[in-house]
């Protein structure tokens, strides 16, 4: 045994770092004792980063949907706005109070709304609608 | 004090609470060899280091089903291998499916590496070994520096004997060529 050890070392061109030998028991026990820990405690460990990224999403996304509209609320407003201007625009000069029976079908509205307005407008309304 | 034989580890990692002892018995005995066995394949200490870590601990995991089918050096040099192969593989790969030749990277290492003690005939043999094919490289090293029997050998790296004697035969006469030096090299035979 000693003697095969010998010859391996003859042959052998290669070192390790002193004492590296000497700590590897350790250092290989520690790390598989690591992989043996309870599946629980490495499922917590291994999602932390996931749920850190989890949290930084939802934050995101309250920023988005509570925060910037309270802080910029104008924009919503102005929104609201145009779509008043444009009713008032429609019905400006009409009256529009109808008949209790008055009651058109799609069609009859769409064939209406064709005849009464330009190609370009009608859309301009549909995109609004 | 005797060593603990394979068997007697492998029932004693098996037994009730027996699990940590049987492991630490085990790495005492084959951590050196493992880890001259994978530094032969990959050449730096750092990256040895890493892969018989790694080899441990996939041991840990396979050792709960190991039921002496094979014997457990053997075994455990085949993860041992298949560890080190694939480290080289990933060290191979470059983006779009693209590889790059590991024997350049490994001379490099060669010539860095500061836990290499050998003469320059030594460091010339090294050389040579570095410009064999993969699979003659590693039955050499086998061979040649962890003197295994072709029969270990064989299972490790499921391949037939006769294949494996063919194959050291061919890696021979080739570092011969390579070096014209083999007289002052020792046990090459």
């Amino acid at each position: 045994m000693r003697n095969q050890e010998e010859e391996y070392n003859r042959k052998n061109p290669f070192t390790v770092p002193d004492g590296y030998f000497e700590t590897l028991d350790e250092r290989i026990m520690s790390r598989v004792k690591e992989e043996a820990r309870p599946s629980r405690e490495k499922w917590l460990r291994v999602m932390r980063p996931y749920f850190g990224l989890a949290g930084v999403f939802v934050f995101a996304m309250l920023m988005v949907h509570w925060v910037l509209p309270q802080a910029f609320p104008v924009k919503e407003k102005q929104e609201v706005e145009t779509v008043d201007f444009f009713w008032q625009t429609l019905v400006e000069g009409q009256d529009v109070e109808f008949d209790e029976d008055f009651n058109p079908t799609e069609e009859e509205i769409i064939e209406y709304l064709t005849q009464e307005m330009e190609t370009s407008e009608f859309y301009w309304i549909a995109g609004v609608m | 004090m005797n060593e603990m034989d394979d068997d007697e580890i492998v029932r004693l990692f098996h037994s009730n609470g027996g699990e940590e002892r049987a492991f630490r018995i085990l790495v005492e005995k084959y951590n050196r060899r493992l880890y001259w066995h994978i530094r032969k394949i990959v050449l730096s200490h750092e990256d040895s280091d890493d892969i018989l870590q790694n080899t441990f601990v996939k041991v840990w995991r396979g050792l709960k089903e190991f039921r002496n089918e094979s014997k457990l050096f053997t075994w455990m040099y085949r993860v041992a291998t298949n560890e080190a192969i694939n480290f080289l593989s990933e060290k191979q790969r470059r983006p779009y499916g693209n590889t790059m030749e590991i024997t350049p990277l490994l001379e490099n290492r060669l010539e860095s590496d500061v836990f290499f003690c050998g003469d320059s005939i030594q460091k010339e043999l090294q050389r040579a070994v570095l410009g064999l094919p993969e699979r003659q490289r590693l039955v050499f090293n086998m061979k040649y520096f962890d003197d295994m029997k072709y029969e270990d050998m064989a299972e490790i790296l499921g391949v037939a004997v006769g294949t494996l004697k063919a194959t050291y035969h061919n890696a021979v006469k080739k570092i011969e060529n390579c070096l014209r030096i083999a007289d002052a090299l020792p046990g090459i035979e």
